[in-house]
C-alpha cells in the first residue's frame, strides 16, 4: 500500500532525528501529569445521563484492579501518575506486540 | 463518552460486541498480508499517545468536559486497519485495568469511539480530500475529526434509545449538542499532531491519504 521512501542513509532525514524523542517525551509527560490537569467536570455522556436521569442505571459487572485510574496503596498524587504511565506503557506494548506478531508470522 | 455497563440492553451490547470482534478480526486478516514492518513501532507509540491524551479531560461548556477520541488521527497516520487495532488496544486496557467503560459494553465503546473514527472518519477524510482543493487538507482533517465526534455521540444516543434507556429525541439532542463543542477540540488536536508529524517525519505520511507528494498538499 505504501512505497518505501527511506533510502537508509542517515543524512536523508535529519529533521526526523528529534521527532520520535519529542513524541516519547510528550507521551510520558501527558501520561504522568494528565490526571492532575484534567477537568473533573462530567464528560458529555455523564452529563446527559445526569440531566436525563438514567445515571443510576450504571452496573459494574466486575472490578478492575486499578479502577478510576488509581493504584491502591500509593499516595493520592503519585497514584494518578503511576496509573497513567502504566496504562500508556501497557497500551503501547499491546499495540506494538499485535503489530509485531502480524509482521513476524509472515512467510518471506 | 465511555459507556458503563447497565446503560445498554443485552441485545444492543451483544450486537456491538459481535460487530467489534468481527471488525478487529477482519483487520487482523488484512494486516497479516499488508502491515509494513516500519509501522509497528508507530502502532505502539500512537496507542500510548491516545491513551495518555484520553486521560486529559478538557473543560468545554456549562460544566462539561471532553477528551480526545483519536481514531481519525491514528487512521490518517497508519491506515484504517492498523488504527483499528491501536484503538481497540486503548479501550481494552482502559476497561480491563481501569474500569473506564463497562466490560459488556467494551464492543460498544470500540465501535462508538474507535471504529467511528478509524473507519467512518477515515472514509469521510478520504472523501473530503477528494472534494476539497489540495490546499484545504487541514480543513478536511479538522472536519473529519469533528464529524467523528458528533457521529460517535449520535451513535451512543441511538444505542441508548434502542436499549429503552432514554427516548431517542432527547438523548440525540443532548448528546449531539454537547459533542458539537467537544468535537472542536478533537479537530484542533488532530490537525496539530498530524502537522507536527508532517514536519518532523514527513516520510511517515508517504503513501497515506495525506501523502505530501500531492501538489500543493503540504500540511
Amino acid at each position: 500500500m505504501r512505497p518505501a521512501p527511506e533510502t537508509g542513509a542517515p543524512e536523508s532525514r535529519p529533521p526526523g532525528k528529534r521527532g520520535p524523542a519529542v513524541l516519547v517525551a510528550a507521551v510520558v509527560l501527558v501520561a504522568a501529569l494528565g490526571a492532575f490537569v484534567a477537568s473533573s467536570s462530567p464528560d458529555g455522556l455523564e452529563r446527559v445521563a445526569a440531566d436525563l436521569g438514567f445515571a443510576d442505571q450504571e452496573r459494574s459487572s466486575f472490578h478492575a484492579p486499578l479502577a478510576d485510574y488509581t493504584v491502591p496503596g500509593l499516595p493520592q498524587g503519585l497514584s494518578g501518575a503511576a496509573a497513567g504511565l502504566l496504562g500508556a506503557g501497557l497500551v503501547g506494548l499491546l499495540a506494538w506486540g499485535a503489530g509485531r506478531l502480524l509482521t513476524r508470522r509472515r512467510q518471506p | 463518552m465511555h459507556l458503563p455497563d447497565g446503560f445498554l440492553s443485552p441485545p444492543v451490547w451483544g450486537l456491538l460486541d459481535g460487530l467489534a470482534l468481527a471488525t478487529v478480526g477482519g483487520c487482523v486478516l488484512v494486516l497479516r498480508r499488508r502491515l509494513p514492518e516500519d509501522a509497528v513501532p508507530r502502532m505502539g507509540m500512537l496507542g500510548a499517545f491516545v491513551f495518555a491524551a484520553q486521560l486529559v479531560n478538557v473543560p468545554v461548556a456549562a460544566g462539561t468536559s471532553g477528551h480526545l477520541l483519536g481514531g481519525v488521527l491514528v487512521a490518517s497516520l497508519l491506515g484504517p486497519a492498523a488504527a483499528t487495532l491501536v484503538m481497540a488496544s486503548v479501550f481494552a486496557i482502559q476497561c480491563l485495568l481501569f474500569q473506564d467503560g463497562g466490560i459488556l459494553a467494551l464492543g460498544a465503546n470500540v465501535v462508538n469511539m474507535g471504529l467511528s473514527g478509524t473507519i467512518g472518519g477515515f472514509l469521510l477524510l478520504r472523501l473530503l480530500l477528494r472534494l476539497l482543493p489540495a490546499r484545504a487538507r487541514k480543513l478536511a482533517l479538522f472536519l473529519a475529526a469533528w464529524f467523528t465526534v458528533v457521529g460517535s455521540s449520535a451513535l451512543v444516543a441511538l444505542e441508548l434509545a434502542a436499549s429503552g434507556t432514554v427516548p431517542l429525541l432527547s438523548s440525540l439532542a443532548a448528546m449531539v449538542g454537547v459533542h458539537a463543542i467537544i468535537g472542536l477540540v478533537e479537530g484542533a488536536i488532530t490537525v496539530a499532531v498530524v502537522r507536527f508529524v508532517a514536519r518532523v517525519r514527513p516520510e511517515v505520511l508517504a503513501g497515506t491519504v495525506l501523502d505530501p507528494q500531492v501538489p500543493g498538499g503540504a500540511l
